[in-house]
C-alpha cells in the first residue's frame, strides 16, 4: 500500500499497545511472602507460619531461611506441615547470638525463584553480635523458570497499573512536546496560524492524558496507600502541571485577535513545558533525596525495574506516546480542514 | 463475524494453554482462566477503539483531497 | 554592553519613578501593614509555629501579587511607549525583574518586622534567624520574578486583571511549598546540612525563570 509510508507509526502505536495490554493482564506474578506469623519471636525452637502468593509449597522444592546481615548469616527452616500451596509452617532454631533484631525471610523454589520478605520476624531477646557471618552465601538472584512480573509486597496485582497508569504521564509529556514544536514552529515562521492550530490540540489531548493518569492515580494510590491523595513532590508536580495547560487554554480564551493570541500563547506554551519538566522530573529528584524513602512504600519512583516489567513497559510507553501523537494528528487535520472551509467563503 | 473469531480464539486459547500446562499448575490455571475471557474483552474493546481512529483517518484524509480539489477549482 | 546600559537607565528611571511618585511602593507597604495588621487583630499571637510560618507567606505572597502585578500598568502611558521604542526588551524584562525583585525584598524584611512586632516571637525559639532572613529575601526575590514574567504574558491579553493571578498561581505553588518548608525548618533551627538542598531548589527556580523570561521576553514584545 502507497500509503503505509504515512500509516505505519500508527500502526505501530496499536500493535504495542495491544501488545502490552495482553501481556499485562495474561503474566503471572512471581511467587513472593505475603505474610508471617508471628511477627515477634524469642530465641530457640520457632514454629513460623509463612504465608505466600502465586507460590507452590506442596512442590516439596522449597527452601526456607531466616537471615540477617545482608543475607548472609542463615537459619535454616524445616518444613513442619503444608496446609496448602500458599499456606506453610516452618521451625527454625533461633541461635542465642544474632547479628541484628530484625530477621528477613527468605524462600528458594527450583520453579518460582527467590523471594524475600524483609524485617519479617523480630528476636526480642537475642543478643547482638554485629558483623556476624557464616561461610554460606545463600543464591538470591534465582529466577522462576517462566516470565513473571516482579512481586511487591504492598502492590500485590496492582504492579500491572505500571503499564497504564505510568505510560498516561508519559504520553502527556509526549503530546506537549509535540505541541511545544509545534509552538517554537509557530514563533519561527512567517506564514499563518497552522502551527498554532496544532500547538492547541496538542495541549488539549495533552489534558486528556494529564486527567486520566490523576484519575488511574488516584484510584490506585486509595486502595495501595489508602488515600485518595498523598502530599508527595511529584504528585503535586503532577497535578500543578495541569493547572498550568488549563490555564493555557483560559490564556487562549481571554485574547481575540487571532495573531496576536497565538504570539502570546505559544510563548506561554514554552514557558509552560519547561515548568512542567521541572515541576514532575527534578524538583522530586531534589526534594525527595532529603527524605530517605518512606520504608514499605516501593511504589513512588524507584521502581527497580524487573527485566522482564521492562520489557512490556517500555513498549507501552512507545505505544502511548504514538497514539497521543495520532490523535493531535487527526485532531490538527480536522482544524485546518474547519479552517480552510471557514476562510474559504 | 466477530463473535465467532472471538470464540475461536477462546477455545484454541484453551487448548494450547491445557495442552502445555503441568499438573501443579492445574491450580493456577483454573484461576486465571477467567482472567482471559475479561482479556479477550478488553482488547476487542482496544480494537474497536483503535478501528474507529482508522476510520475517521480514512474520512479525513478523502476530506483533506475533496478541499484540495475545491481550493483548485475556485483558484481557476 | 548596550543591555548594561540600558538596563542601568530603565532601572534607574523605574527607582526615580517610585521616589517621585510613591504610588506603588506606599499602596503595597499599606496593604501589607494592613493584613498584618488584621491578623493581629484576629489571633493576636500566634504560638504554633506551623501557623505563624504559614500566615506570614500568605500575607507576603498576595503582596507580591499587587507588586509584579502592577509592575505592566504603567505601560498605558504614551510617555512610556517612546522609552522602550529604544530599549530592547530584553532589557526591559531583566529592568522589570531586578526592580521587582529589589521591591520584594525591601517590602519582605519590612513585612518581616511588622510581623514579628506584631504576631509576636513566641514560638521563635530555636530559629536561626540568618536563614529565616536568607528565606525571606530568596523568597520574595522568587515571588517577584515569576510573577514579573507573567505579568508580561497577562498584560498583552484583553482582561489582565485576574488573568495574573490565574497564570501564576500554578507556577508559583511548587516554589511557595518549598519556600514554606525551608523557612520552616529555618524557625526549627536546622543546620544547613538538611536544609540546605532547599536553597538550591529555590534558587534553581529563579535561574530557570529568569532565563525562560529572558529567552522569550522578546517576543511577547513585538508589538
Amino acid at each position: 500500500m502507497g500509503n503505509f509510508k504515512k500509516y505505519w507509526w500508527k500502526l505501530l502505536g496499536c500493535v504495542l499497545v495491544a501488545f502490552s495490554v495482553v501481556m499485562s493482564f495474561t503474566t503471572p506474578l512471581a511467587a513472593g511472602v505475603a505474610e508471617v506469623t508471628p511477627t515477634t519471636t524469642k530465641k530457640g525452637k520457632q514454629l513460623i507460619t509463612i504465608k505466600g502468593y502465586n507460590a507452590h509449597f506442596k512442590s516439596g522444592h522449597n527452601r526456607f531461611w531466616l537471615t540477617g546481615n545482608h543475607h548472609t548469616t542463615l537459619i535454616p527452616g524445616t518444613i513442619k506441615e503444608i496446609i496448602n500451596e500458599n499456606l506453610i509452617k516452618v521451625e527454625f532454631d533461633i541461635p542465642e547470638q544474632l547479628p541484628s533484631n530484625n530477621l528477613a525471610l527468605a524462600v528458594q523454589s527450583r520453579e518460582d525463584g527467590g523471594a524475600v520478605l524483609e524485617a519479617a520476624v523480630f528476636v526480642s531477646d537475642a543478643s547482638i553480635l554485629a558483623g556476624m557471618t557464616t561461610a554460606i552465601q545463600m543464591p538470591m538472584d534465582q529466577k522462576a523458570d517462566h516470565f513473571t512480573f516482579p512481586f511487591k509486597n504492598i502492590l500485590y496485582e496492582t504492579i500491572r497499573n505500571l503499564n497504564f497508569h505510568v505510560t498516561m504521564w508519559f504520553a502527556l509529556i509526549g503530546c506537549m512536546l509535540i505541541s511545544m514544536i509545534r509552538s517554537i514552529q509557530h514563533l519561527s515562521s512567517i506564514e499563518g496560524l497552522k502551527h498554532d492550530r496544532s500547538a492547541n490540540e496538542g495541549v488539549r489531548v495533552g489534558l486528556l492524558f494529564g486527567f486520566l493518569g490523576l484519575i488511574t492515580g488516584s484510584v490506585w494510590a486509595r486502595f495501595t496507600w489508602g488515600a485518595w491523595w498523598v502530599n508527595d513532590t511529584k504528585l503535586n508536580g503532577a497535578a500543578i502541571s495541569v493547572l498550568i495547560y488549563l490555564a493555557y487554554i483560559l490564556l487562549r480564551n481571554s485574547i481575540s485577535e487571532e495573531q496576536k493570541r497565538a504570539r502570546i500563547v505559544a510563548v506561554y506554551n514554552i514557558f509552560a513545558f519547561v515548568m512542567m519538566l521541572v515541576f514532575i522530573m527534578i524538583l522530586p529528584r531534589l526534594t525527595d533525596s532529603l527524605h530517605p524513602g518512606n520504608g514499605g512504600n516501593p511504589a513512588f519512583s524507584n521502581y527497580d525495574l524487573d527485566n522482564n516489567m521492562r520489557m512490556i513497559f517500555y513498549p507501552a510507553v512507545l505505544g502511548w506516546i504514538l497514539i497521543g501523537a495520532w490523535m493531535i494528528n487527526l485532531r490538527s487535520r480536522m482544524s485546518h480542514i474547519n479552517f480552510t472551509i471557514h476562510n474559504h467563503e | 463475524m466477530n463473535k465467532k473469531i472471538a470464540a475461536t480464539f477462546c477455545l484454541l486459547l484453551g487448548f494450547i494453554l491445557n495442552a502445555s500446562a503441568a499438573d501443579g499448575m492445574e491450580e493456577v490455571m483454573f484461576h486465571s482462566g477467567k482472567i482471559y475471557t475479561f482479556l479477550v474483552v478488553a482488547f476487542i474493546v482496544l480494537l474497536g477503539t483503535f478501528f474507529y481512529m482508522f476510520r475517521i483517518d480514512k474520512r479525513l484524509v478523502k476530506m483533506e483531497q475533496d478541499i484540495e480539489q475545491m481550493v483548485k477549482r475556485s483558484k481557476r | 554592553m548596550i543591555v548594561a546600559r540600558e538596563l542601568k537607565a530603565l532601572i534607574k528611571k523605574e527607582i526615580l519613578l517610585e521616589v517621585k511618585n510613591k504610588t506603588a511602593v506606599s499602596g503595597i507597604l499599606l496593604y501589607a501593614v494592613a493584613t498584618i495588621y488584621v491578623s493581629y487583630l484576629s489571633f493576636r499571637q500566634i504560638t504554633d509555629l506551623p501557623a505563624w510560618n504559614a500566615l506570614f507567606w500568605i500575607i507576603l505572597l498576595f503582596a507580591s501579587f499587587n507588586v509584579a502585578g502592577r509592575s505592566f500598568d504603567k505601560e498605558a502611558s504614551g510617555r512610556e511607549v517612546y522609552l522602550y521604542t529604544l530599549a530592547g526588551p530584553v532589557s526591559v524584562i531583566l529592568a522589570k525583574t531586578l526592580f521587582n525583585a529589589l521591591l520584594m525584598m525591601i517590602l519582605g524584611m519590612f513585612s518581616f518586622i511588622c510581623y514579628a512586632v506584631l504576631i509576636g516571637t513566641k514560638p521563635l525559639i530555636h530559629t536561626d534567624y540568618s536563614m529565616f532572613v536568607i528565606a525571606v529575601l530568596i523568597g520574595s526575590m522568587g515571588f517577584a520574578s515569576i510573577l514579573t514574567i507573567i505579568a508580561g504574558i497577562a498584560y498583552k491579553t484583553d482582561n489582565n486583571v485576574g488573568l495574573t493571578a490565574v497564570l501564576g498561581f500554578p507556577v508559583i505553588l511548587p516554589f511557595l511549598l518549598t519556600l514554606i518548608r525551608f523557612s520552616k525548618n529555618a524557625l526549627d533551627g536546622l543546620s544547613w546540612s538538611v536544609n540546605g538542598s532547599y536553597l538550591v531548589v529555590l534558587l534553581l527556580l529563579n535561574v530557570v525563570v529568569w532565563v525562560l523570561g529572558y529567552i522569550l521576553f522578546p517576543y511577547l514584545w513585538r508589538d
